[in-house]
């Protein structure tokens, strides 16, 4: 291990906001889910591009917090 | 649908909220939050409700301060790099708007939801279910709401802590959407035209509260002063001048002391509550009113009509629903209240203990209105704590001016001077007699005893007043006149 490595943990903050993120935001695919029972098809369609866009926002998330995971284990 | 009511004009009249089971008042909500389809998913479950949207920090505070949100729905966090929740900013600036503050959140903000509570937040709920949180707290912010102006209506508007006047004045409220007429029962100062008022205000009827004293006038004044004239239609009538009943189309009109009406002037009326059109004095062309109706009288309104004062049709057409409101002496838990809430802006008054008995001992015939004098006369002349002896030696003197002629009150004077005095000694009598067989569990044999009359007398006062009895013998008492007393002499 080099002298000069930092030894980077990963923090809580970064799982906090993480666990906040996920939960606020399938919140809110569930409740979009929810709606497009009785949308119209112009509804169903804005709403299915948000949810899409969401997921994706998720998604990025998810893997930036792996990889601030595998930084961390790297370092190790 | 039924009809609702909820006046937004004027501090006074913002608490009053009248809501029916199956709608709910149209609110101003504002949405602070940065995820469109969060938003989204929020403004599928306001619907009906004026919404509007902040997705930054800025834009919630401006719109804060442009409007006045009855529901601020705040997400703590605003943008993925608001780690210090800056939806906290915004709590403080809705409280003092008066809005009723929802925090958002999803899990991991507990310390902030704290906090969030700590700044004066009103309720929170965790994101994922707006389904049911969302009318769960529509129906919390209605609740606190609906306790609020409660509140307010008792301590500040028609102040009681009277349990069945409260329940009454409720009664009342839940019909003021309605056009039914309302016949307002009590006697003099007990709150009547106050009511009314209340009961307009409640109404949503976008005219004025129009109010008018029936006996404050001769018949013919009267007729001029409900239907308007136009110049020249009688002596004295030198402009065009428009009368109750149009100055309170679209509104309410009052009329008090609606026993003093003649018959003739009630069919004129009737006409014009059936037809919501009338002829002004001296006018050929008719005009239009659609009004609603409450009226109050001190009378008893089954004697008026018994007596054939008060025409059946036209009683038929001013009470839809009756309201009788209790003298204070039957609510004297009211007195202290009364009093803090006339002293409010004042000087606060302080009272020994004899002289809060001394209050709560007093028959308060003038009732609110009384008490409200005594409380001027102290304020004015009062300093540190009243005794009893002023309090006693104020109300004699109210009772001196009310008097007028001494015995006899103001209202008392002006029904003999009206009517006769046969038929005022008459009302009297039956008055007192009335008052003691309730005071006294209707025992007949001790009315006649207290009040040392006959029981000729005392059955003709029944009659009178409608209140059934099983006639004895009248002439043994008449012959053996047992319980000592003289009768009062029968007149004409």
């Amino acid at each position: 291990m080099s002298i000069m490595t930092k030894n980077i943990i990963p923090t809580e903050p970064l799982l906090s906001q993480l666990i906040h993120d996920v939960s606020s935001q399938c919140g809110s695919l569930k409740g979009a889910a929810g709606l497009l029972k009785n949308a119209s098809p112009q509804e169903s369609s804005e709403l299915l591009g948000l949810m899409i866009e969401q997921a994706q926002t998720l998604a990025e998330k998810i893997v930036a917090y792996k990889n601030s995971l595998n930084a961390d284990e790297i370092s190790k | 649908m039924t009809k609702q009511g909820y006046q937004q004009s004027g501090s006074a009249r913002k608490w009053l909220e009248v809501e029916r089971p199956e709608t709910m008042t149209k609110l101003a909500v504002l949405v602070v939050e940065d995820n469109p389809l969060a938003q989204k998913v929020l403004a599928a479950h306001l619907t009906g409700h004026n919404v509007e949207f902040a997705a930054d920090l800025n834009t919630a505070r401006q719109k804060l301060s442009d409007g006045n949100p009855d529901i601020c729905f705040i997400d703590l966090k605003l943008g993925d790099k608001d780690d210090k929740c800056s939806g906290l900013k915004l709590i403080p600036l809705a409280q003092a708007k008066g809005s009723y503050c929802v925090v958002m959140s999803g899990h991991g903000s507990e310390p902030y939801v704290q906090k969030a509570y700590e700044l004066g937040c009103h309720d929170f709920y965790a994101k994922g279910n707006e389904e049911v949180n969302v009318s769960k707290v529509l129906a919390r912010f209605n609740q606190k709401r609906k306790k609020i102006s409660e509140e307010f209506l008792f301590s500040q508007s028609f102040v009681t802590q009277d349990p069945q006047t409260r329940a009454l004045i409720h009664e009342a409220l839940n019909y003021a959407p309605s056009d039914l007429p309302i016949l307002i029962l009590g006697p003099s100062g007990t709150g009547k035209t106050k009511l009314a008022s209340i009961i307009h205000d409640a109404s949503v009827r976008r005219g004025e509260f129009v109010a008018i004293n029936c006996s404050a006038y001769t018949q013919e004044l009267l007729e001029a002063e409900l239907f308007g004239y136009k110049r020249g239609a009688f002596t004295g009538a030198n402009e065009n001048r428009k009368g109750k009943l149009l100055m309170a189309n679209e509104g309410t009109l009052f009329l008090d002391e609606i026993g003093s009406m003649s018959l003739e002037m009630q069919a004129k009326l009737l006409k014009a509550i059936e037809e919501k059109s009338f002829y002004p004095l001296g006018s050929e062309r008719p005009e239009t009113s659609n009004f609603r109706i409450i009226s109050a009288t001190l009378e008893d309104i089954q004697s008026l009509i018994k007596a054939g004062k008060l025409r059946f049709d036209f009683f038929q057409r001013i009470h839809g629903l009756t309201i009788e409101l209790k003298p204070l002496a039957e609510r004297k838990e009211d007195i202290f209240a009364l009093v803090d809430f006339f002293t409010r802006q004042d000087k606060r008054l302080a009272f020994t203990e004899d002289a809060k008995e001394e209050l709560l001992r007093h028959d308060w015939p003038g009732n609110i209105r009384e008490l409200k004098k005594l409380v001027d006369l102290l304020v004015a002349g009062e300093r540190g704590r009243v005794a009893a002896e002023t309090v006693k030696k104020m109300l004699k003197t109210l009772r001196l001016q009310e008097g007028g002629v001494g015995f006899a009150s103001e209202e008392q004077y002006r029904f003999a001077a009206r009517e006769g005095l046969p038929q005022a000694i008459d009302r009297f009598i039956d008055a007192v007699v009335k008052r003691h067989l309730e005071s006294n569990g209707g025992i007949k044999t001790k009315a006649v005893k207290d009040l040392r009359i006959s029981t000729r007398l005392l059955y003709q006062s029944l009659e009178r007043s409608g209140i059934p009895y099983t006639k004895r013998n009248v002439n043994h008492d008449q012959e053996h006149n047992t319980n000592g007393t003289t009768p009062i002499p029968a007149h004409s």
